[in-house]
């Protein structure tokens, strides 16, 4: 099949026919929405790539229960929840109590530091700290705020995925930016 | 110059979120205001910094080939309990309401007057876009009910929903199908494979021949895709019934192959009832292989993804 020629619910519709390869096509197409989705709620790495994973073996699992009508995108979004609220549970741990996202940047920095020209250093400092910023967000403010940033959605498309109103996700993408303003600003001031 | 936009309005231009008019007037602003040029452009880079910083990071973290390499282990989709829910609000609840009311109504009648055969609802809808109903396409949102005596020509793969006896079951063929006054499905002049897929057991007519379905481990068929270089001639195969630890069932081989060697050899389990199980004599022998035909080479075992079970169906069990 070629890509980007066919809807969602005409992918899905091949891969029900038998045609399982198809699934890469939908995988490729929202892996890196549901890595920021989840991102925004998990600061382990590791894990945010397990249920990235396991979103997608559920997905097709139950690709049959899945109404076309519906956004495949949140669909996926509502599994990737479902699959962390169960970690969790699981794992009796606590949402967002690691700073580990920080600490994984700031190894990578590090280790690459020595390969890499001052600007690069500069600029990885730079993404360090604003990450740090973002983990000072409150949850409901990151998601909507990273969900636009990275993957450069709609505030619609983002209200549709995340099932909120629309003026809501407006309201919560301003006041992400204007605390990471606040921050920012302090920040710059400090010594 | 005109009053600086709020923070919102600026925000809301860089995310591209502004209409015609208020983009016009912003841009306008934005050539004249240099504080207003300089929120938006650290604002901006602040955006693409995070959106750089978090693909690199995405970029170590892909797992697309992981996903297709796990879905490729066990290509299988299954109905989840989303769907069950889904299917309950849809069609059960109602029918359970009006299962409900209708056995109100016959308590409330004289007994001599009531119906005394068995009741059974049974509905079915196709499972795919290719499968017709008297000839004509449907598709699988349609959900038809099996009336008593009344005749429906299916072709292609149907899902059977029985209401009585909780019990689902895929058709995947060719059959003219009926439900007799006892609520028994019939399948007639039926080229059909049959498989339960929830429920412990169900009774239904292939052909006049009555067949059990039981959960696990029947797969029913009497049509086998063979290939053109290796037919099965009926004549020249002598079958041999073996009676299984398990009273009901019996495994049909060829004498050429291990009888046992499902698994490799293609040879398909069969259950049949026990009053259909008689002396394997050459003449029952060859009324077995009129409707079930039973051995098949292993590449031609047709490999059906089924969206109901957790494995595929078409092998053995």
């Amino acid at each position: 099949m070629n890509k980007q020629e066919h809807t969602d619910a005409e992918l899905v519709k091949h891969v029900l026919a038998g045609d399982i390869e198809v699934f890469a096509q939908l995988v490729e197409r929202y892996e890196k929405l549901i890595f920021s989705y989840l991102l925004s709620r998990i600061n382990d790495l590791q894990e945010v790539e397990d249920i990235v994973q396991d979103t997608f073996v559920k997905a097709f699992r139950h690709l049959a229960s899945y109404d076309c009508e519906r956004k495949f995108a949140g669909w996926l979004v509502t599994i990737s929840r479902n699959l962390l609220i169960d970690s969790r549970k699981k794992a009796g741990r606590n949402i967002a109590s690691t700073d580990l996202v920080t600490d994984v940047l700031i190894a990578d920095s590090s280790k690459e530091n020595r390969a890499h020209p001052p600007e690069i250093i500069i600029r990885r400092e730079r993404f360090r700290q604003i990450v740090h910023m973002i983990q000072e967000l409150p949850e409901d403010l990151r998601t909507p705020f990273l969900l636009r940033v990275i993957n450069e959605l709609s505030y619609q498309e983002i209200s549709e995925i995340l099932t909120l109103p629309l003026q809501t996700v407006k309201n919560r993408i301003f006041k992400a930016r204007g605390l990471l303003r606040e921050k920012r600003e302090t920040y710059d001031e400090m010594p | 110059m005109m009053k600086c936009p709020d923070n919102e309005v600026l925000m809301s231009y860089a995310d591209g979120e502004l209409d015609a008019e208020e983009l016009a007037v912003v841009s306008a602003h934005l050539n004249e205001c240099k504080v207003c040029a300089a929120e938006l452009k650290a604002a901006s880079e602040d955006s693409a910094l995070i959106k750089a910083g978090f693909d690199e990071m995405f970029a170590r973290h892909r797992v697309s080939d992981k996903v297709m390499n796990q879905i490729r282990k066990a290509p299988v989709t299954v109905a989840p309990e989303v769907e069950r829910k889904s299917f309950f609000d849809r069609l059960l609840w109602p029918a359970l309401g009006l299962a409900i009311l209708f056995l109100a109504l016959v308590l409330m009648m004289p007994s001599s007057s009531r119906y005394q055969g068995t009741l059974n609802s049974v509905s079915y809808h196709a499972l795919n876009e290719n499968s017709t109903v008297n000839s004509v396409v449907v598709t699988p949102s349609q959900v038809f009910t099996l009336q008593s005596f009344e005749k429906q020509t299916l072709q292609g793969n149907f899902l059977f929903l029985s209401l009585e006896n909780p019990s689902e079951f895929t058709m995947q063929g060719n059959a003219v199908v009926s439900l007799d006054d006892r609520g028994m499905v019939h399948f007639t002049e039926a080229q059909i494979e049959l498989d339960l897929v929830k429920g412990t057991e169900f009774k239904v007519m292939v052909n006049s021949e009555p067949v059990s379905l039981q959960a696990g481990s029947v797969n029913f068929r009497n049509f086998t895709a063979v290939k053109p270089e290796a037919p099965i001639s009926v004549a020249s195969t002598a079958i041999d019934l073996v009676a299984c630890p398990c009273d009901s069932a019996v495994i049909a081989s060829t004498a050429a192959e291990s009888p046992l060697s499902d698994a490799t050899s293609g040879t398909q389990k069969i259950d049949v009832p026990v009053n259909t199980i008689s002396e394997p004599t050459s003449e029952t022998a060859a009324s077995s292989t009129a409707t079930i035909q039973v051995d098949e080479p292993a590449s031609g075992v047709e490999h059906i993804t089924n969206p109901f079970v957790d494995k595929p169906l078409g092998q053995g069990q």
